[in-house]
């Protein structure tokens, strides 16, 4: 009787992991609990080395490497990283990287943690989410990059990206992928109601209104509490993200401010009024209300239509992307939601190499020729590649020949600056049980916030953090 | 001398874990400031945990309705199969234990699809049946789901050991008796229940102490309804998202103990009971 609660619960929220991305979300979830329970009952059946195999232990065979090339082990769990890696390996003859799957999200890192605990069978590189960067630098377990020029590379990232990865002038992990939110909406349903595309989210609020009332069936988005990188999206993009943390042992949690406030009572009023439902993040409930018109739009990630298009039927070809509504006129704040980063671990024997890999993974063309590519599907955190014309014209079947990539393209170029808290392993831990009542109508949204106030920060304390409330 | 290897193996696999979890209890490891002895401060932060307690309270509502269902369900399928009264008993007894070989993980992302509200089959079938929507996932049927997906896994396992007691009776006995004249029923209840009880006693201590520990069946479901599993559902869920999820495993290590403590207390009882029962003389 031994699975991981943690695993199988966060693989929903931590959903943007590449890894499930293509499946239909209930099937990937039981995936993912299912492999990720495999993973970390037997860690030597599932995750090669995981345990053991340490970052010298025959790497330079499989692959095709050079005898004498330098072993690299890569601890990742995105679709299409093979290919990458495979690349990689092609053009540079001198290293030889070897990619391990140590289990998606959270499984990954409880098994790096205990590596790193160990001090032994911790891999040269690690897929790490860009919330979890910073408990894993609090604990002085990643190699600041910048002393091997991968600063060099900042001009071609996301600055949104790169602010979540470095502190000062140290650079903690190589940006990868990002998921830029928009709202993805149904024409068709739309027109047919005669809305408008909101640009603010009192016209949001408004359309909603307009759209419940002639027909008492409709919301006209999803909003699902208990998912909490999609909820601290939202709060981002609405100017109200509620972590501050600049390194060090003081951190800032704040869901009781003003800004803060404002946002839990403008959710909890659509809810109350039944004007969103709350059905769970990818759950067959959720795609069937975007199919059947029970939701006339998705505030979703960049990575969200991939995955959507293969959970609905009747509306492909009649969705379209717009920019998020804005908490005040004329602002243009984007949300991100997901996207993973490269780091390099302490204790690797060859981090110059390791850097030198992350790097190019992350910021190069031809490693983002196969990442965008159809296995991998990875959205751009690369500027050149957002940039491009050719990218921006990519289209999709679900949404006919709308350019939604430019679309959330210029969302990534516009996000809202973040800072995780290095204690958000325990936050997306301890969520879900506190925002469920929201969805049952037990508790209000500002309420599960001043529940969740308390509870953060007396963990954070406990922790020894000092905690503002700013 | 012969009882070195038992010894060496409960000491390696029983006693040192053990003792670890218990030095474990004793300290507490933060982000900031590292590992510093703190006494018995893990156990009154977990005795003090509502959330610890309301998980053991659940199961132990979850094991007085489960254990005795269980036990009774696989006694009448045992008994039935034992008298003879139904042909190919021995393709069902197999059909029946198969369940049991269905691993837990399986069987729980099995029947979360099968219960799915709204898309899954049962709960289209009680729609169409008139009993309107029906969320086996919500907060008041989630713990009859629990049992339900749990009878089916144990009926089986429970069946094969009563059926094998069963068998364990001298055909003598019974033979006396039908020729008797005495019904079918009265022979099952009167005579053969009675010969099977140290059997039930040791299946309901078992059946209690697996309920105690559950585990499986809400990870998984929790994967599907997060919001219907909370993260302190059952103490072992307690024990695992405050060590692995929140990373306070020196926490973690001292729900464990509380635990087993408690495991310990309600084997004690069993064994008191056993021995009134006369066995172990």
């Amino acid at each position: 009787m031994r699975t991981p609660h943690g695993a199988g619960g966060s693989a929903r929220r931590a959903f943007p992991g590449l890894g499930g991305r293509r499946l239909v979300g209930l099937t990937a979830a039981a995936l993912v609990a299912v492999s990720a329970a495999a993973c970390s009952s037997s860690p030597s059946t599932a995750g090669p080395g995981a345990a053991s195999g340490g970052s010298a232990s025959g790497a330079a065979g499989g692959s095709g490497c050079a005898a004498n090339a330098t072993p690299l082990t890569f601890w990742g769990w995105s679709a299409g990283y093979d290919l990458v890696v495979k690349e990689f390996n092609k053009t540079h003859p001198d290293v030889c990287v070897k990619l391990q799957n140590a289990g998606a999200t959270t499984a990954e890192y409880v098994k790096l943690n205990d590596a790193l605990k160990a001090g032994d069978g911790a891999p040269d590189v690690a897929q790490l989410e860009y919330f979890e960067v910073p408990s894993f630098e609090i604990t002085k377990n990643l190699v600041d990059l910048s002393q091997y020029g991968v600063a060099s590379s900042r001009a071609d990232i996301a600055p949104a990206a790169w602010s979540q990865v470095s502190q000062g002038s140290a650079l903690y992990a190589m940006p990868v992928d990002l998921g830029p939110l928009a709202l993805y909406y149904n024409s068709k349903q739309f027109s047919a109601a005669g809305l408008t595309v909101p640009t603010t989210w009192d016209q949001f609020a408004t359309a909603a209104d307009k759209l419940h009332t002639a027909d008492a069936n409709a919301a006209i988005t999803n909003f699902d509490p208990e998912s909490t990188q999609d909820v601290l999206a939202l709060m981002q993009q609405y100017g109200a993200f509620p972590f501050t943390y600049s390194g060090g042992t003081s951190v800032g949690i704040n869901f009781t401010g003003a800004a803060q406030t404002a946002f839990a009572n403008y959710w909890q009023g659509l809810i109350d009024k039944k004007e969103v439902t709350t059905a769970s993040d990818f759950s067959p409930a959720q795609w069937a209300n975007l199919d059947s018109g029970a939701n006339a739009a998705r505030l979703s990630p960049a990575w969200g239509p991939v995955g959507m298009q293969l959970s609905v039927k009747k509306t492909i070809g009649d969705w379209r992307a717009a920019p998020m509504p804005q908490a005040q006129a004329g602002q243009n704040l984007a949300g991100n939601w997901g996207g993973s980063t490269l780091a390099v671990v302490k204790g690797s024997k060859h981090a110059k190499q390791a850097a030198e890999f992350a790097q190019w993974f992350g910021g190069s063309a031809d490693a983002w020729k196969i990442l965008s590519g159809p296995v991998a599907g990875a959205f751009p955190g690369y500027v050149p590649l957002l940039n491009s014309p050719d990218f921006q014209n990519t289209t999709l079947p679900i949404s006919s020949d709308d350019k939604s990539n430019a679309v959330f393209a210029d969302a990534a170029q516009h996000l809202a600056q973040t800072q995780w808290p290095p204690i958000m392993t325990a936050a997306l831990t301890q969520w879900t049980s506190t925002f469920a009542g929201v969805t049952k109508g037990t508790e209000t949204l500002p309420q599960a916030f001043q529940a969740f106030q308390k509870q953060l920060s007396d963990y954070a304390k406990a922790q020894g953090f000092t905690v503002t409330a700013s | 001398m012969f009882v070195a290897p038992h010894l060496v193996i409960l000491t390696l696999f029983m006693i040192v874990p053990t003792g670890y979890a218990v030095y474990d209890s004793l300290f507490t490891s933060k982000l900031v400031g590292g590992t510093r002895f703190s006494g018995l401060a893990n156990y009154r932060t977990v005795l003090s945990s509502h959330e610890f307690w309301d998980g053991v309270w659940r199961v132990l509502l979850f094991a007085v309705v489960q254990v005795p269902l269980t036990i009774a369900i696989a006694f009448f399928f045992a008994a039935v199969f034992d008298a003879g009264v139904v042909r190919f008993g021995r393709f069902f007894r197999t059909v029946f234990f198969i369940p049991f070989a269905v691993p837990g993980v399986v069987a729980a992302v099995m029947w979360s699809f099968l219960l799915l509200p709204g898309f899954g089959p049962y709960s289209k079938a009680l729609k169409s049946l008139g009993f309107g929507h029906v969320d086996f996932f919500s907060s008041k049927l989630i713990l009859p789901t629990i049992v339900l997906i749990v009878i089916w896994e144990w009926t089986g396992y429970n069946m094969t050991i009563l059926y094998a007691s069963l068998k364990s009776i001298p055909r003598d006995v019974t033979e006396a008796a039908v020729i008797d004249g005495a019904p079918l029923r009265t022979i099952i209840l009167r005579m053969k229940l009675p010969m099977v009880r140290p059997t039930i006693v040791m299946l309901v201590f078992i059946n209690m102490v697996g309920a105690l520990q559950l585990f499986t069946e809400p990870s998984i479901l929790s994967a599907f309804q997060p919001q219907a599993v909370s993260y302190g559902f059952t103490p072992t869920l307690y024990v695992y998202n405050t060590a692995v999820g929140s990373g306070e495993y020196n926490l973690g290590a001292a729900a464990a103990v509380v635990l087993a403590l408690i495991i310990g207390l309600v084997s004690l009882g069993a064994f008191a009971v056993r021995r009134r029962n006369g066995e172990f003389r």
